[in-house]
């Protein structure tokens, strides 16, 4: 190309920059667009064939017009015809002329309808020392076995596959994180890939299909766990340095969470170290004796954040949970609006029927998505009145409710009682 | 408080924890070597204000996650970023000297995103690249993998 007139004098700009930031970009960008600076000039002929991190995601290597959006039924993306022959070309390429050790690689083809042939490429990357795989695959997909070879993989990320693993496979013994999206797995398959992984500091676990058999976590290293499912189905045995736990209870056909359980139960007995806990169930039961603590105290926890609808026993688990927490310092509850649940006031949340402090050391709380309800304001009163180390209460009223009409209501907080003297109240409208 | 000066001897005072996030200066300041001025001869004074800007937003990033004002620094980064290709290479440049580690993810993912889907035209103008290929060698490398070379979605603007 010539450059016509434009700025004749300035150099390639990015001739300047070392070789390792050019990778660092050329890394982030999907793998056809990578693959096409080889045109640029002699120069970046053969730039991306040393690559360590490779991306191929299918939004960018194939035209969109053959995928589609559905809607109806299945409210999915789906391919429209079968993108395997693009698929083919570009791994040959890839395979062939690939130098050196490819260390991360992102697989995203999980709209398509047919999943291609994907052993040959698995091999390839389990002999180039893949580390750091993510694999989002369509619906059902069984893992060849070449997958099971990749024994150096340190971070493993699936979505949508069956996993079914030849007899003699041990276990990714040096993984330290690992996320299931969808993957079909049987119980006892789980709970020996997570057992054999000492160094997992990591864990997601995405489960819509109900596990059989209750799975048993023992992972001396793991950090931080995010999990949706049912908790009854998974059982925390020895996990001494989780920090960060987020749990979120789904189940296909519905079933509702039992809470009274949950908060009676050890659950979460074992995570003596825990910081962070992040919880999102819907009650629905009503009628159900929430207790007003756990049966043990959790020292570490310094942060909690809830979804909750509002019900009268989500409202009560959630005060369970903050008094089981002493040290608890910043407490965010996310309102999930709902019309049918506007709601009377609860007589179990007047002021009165608290005589006791509800948290000593609660320091901030942030309300998102406020409304301004009647039992919201009761909640809020509530917190007012019992923290009284509360510095600062944030506010986010609902995106798509009128701001005047909220702030009105808010407005009403001018006259509680704040048990803080340091306390102020913000109200942040975006 | 620490000084730093840029290459057009610019001097310039930064909290020592907002300037801790360069690995090379904390390296330096653990070693007693930042007791007097740290001449910067890599960096324009332009480019450093900038860096500087990063860093001292940058400075609580433990303490914004816990009270969740990641939004407000994520808002921060989009409107960091938005400046041109030079100024991006000159800070990119920036903080791989300073070993700044995500001043240098977010610069990079940024001229990534600029790159994505790009036409083979745009790119070169934007990365004011000269073509030295021939037309053979350009059509072989088209005809080793034509899929990478095709598809009506390719975007021919420079931005």
């Amino acid at each position: 190309m010539d450059s016509k007139g434009k700025n004749h004098c300035s150099p390639d700009v990015l001739s300047n920059l070392p070789d390792n930031v050019i990778d660092d970009i050329l890394m982030r960008v999907p793998f056809r667009d990578a693959v096409c600076t080889s045109i640029l000039s002699k120069k970046w002929r053969y730039k991306w064939c040393g690559l360590p991190q490779l991306m191929l995601d299918s939004d960018f290597w194939k035209p969109k017009k053959d995928i589609e959006y559905l809607t109806g039924d299945k409210t999915v993306w789906r391919a429209t015809k079968d993108l395997t022959g693009n698929f083919t070309a570009c791994i040959h390429n890839l395979m062939t002329r690939h130098k050196g050790s490819i260390t991360n690689f992102t697989l995203c083809i999980q709209y398509w309808k047919i999943c291609p042939r994907i052993d040959n490429l698995l091999c390839f990357l389990s002999e180039k020392g893949i580390q750091h795989l993510v694999l989002r695959l369509p619906r059902s997909f069984e893992l060849p076995s070449s997958f099971f070879t990749c024994l150096q993989l340190r971070h493993l990320s699936l979505q949508n596959c069956l996993l079914l693993p030849p007899p003699t496979f041990k276990g990714f013994d040096r993984l330290i994180s690992l996320e299931l999206h969808d993957v079909k797995v049987s119980s006892k398959l789980l709970e020996c890939l997570i057992s054999h992984c000492l160094l997992l500091e990591q864990l997601v676990l995405k489960i819509s299909d109900t596990l059989s058999d209750i799975i048993e976590i023992n992972a001396p290293m793991l950090r931080y766990f995010d999990f949706k499912g049912d908790m009854t189905t998974i059982c925390l045995k020895y996990v001494p340095l989780l920090a960060k736990l987020s749990l979120w209870y789904y189940r296909k056909d519905r079933k509702k969470f039992d809470v009274a359980n949950f908060l009676t139960s050890d659950f979460l007995e074992s995570c003596f170290a825990l910081e962070h806990l992040h919880l999102d169930y819907t009650v629905n039961a009503r009628g159900q004796e929430i207790p007003t603590k756990l049966p043990f105290d959790l020292m570490c926890v310094k942060h909690l954040c809830m979804c909750i609808y509002l019900d009268k026993e989500e409202i009560l688990s959630a005060l369970c949970l903050i008094r089981s927490f002493p040290f608890l310092r910043y407490l965010e509850i996310q309102m999930e609006y709902n019309i049918m649940n506007d709601m009377l006031a609860l007589e179990c949340l007047e002021v009165e029927a608290f005589p006791d402090v509800i948290s000593k050391h609660l320091r901030e709380v942030k309300l998102v998505e406020a409304n301004g309800s009647m039992r919201e304001m009761q909640l809020i009163k509530l917190l007012l009145a019992k923290t009284p180390a509360l510095v600062r209460m944030l506010i986010k009223p609902h995106r798509y409710l009128e701001k005047s009409a909220i702030v009105k209501r808010l407005a009403e907080l001018t006259k509680f009682e704040i048990a803080s003297p340091k306390a102020e109240v913000l109200l942040k409208l975006v | 408080m620490v000084k730093l000066k840029s290459n057009d001897d610019k001097e310039f005072e930064v909290e020592e924890a907002a300037v801790i996030q360069s690995e090379m200066i904390k390296n330096m300041i653990e070693d007693g070597c930042a007791t007097s001025v740290i001449p910067l001869p890599n960096i324009d004074s332009k480019t450093l204000i900038k860096v500087i800007e990063y860093l001292n937003k940058h400075i609580n990033m433990g303490k914004a996650a816990e009270t969740g004002e990641e939004d407000d620094l994520k808002e921060f980064d989009e409107q960091f970023v938005n400046m041109g290709w030079e100024e991006l290479f000159d800070v990119i440049m920036a903080a791989n000297y300073l070993n700044i580690h995500e001043l240098m993810e977010l610069c990079c993912q940024s001229a990534a995103d600029r790159l994505k889907n790009k036409s083979v035209r745009a790119v070169r103008e934007m990365l004011k690249i000269t073509n030295d290929l021939t037309e053979e060698e350009e059509q072989e490398i088209i005809n080793d993998a034509p899929w990478a070379f095709e598809g009506p979605e390719i975007d021919d603007t420079v931005n």
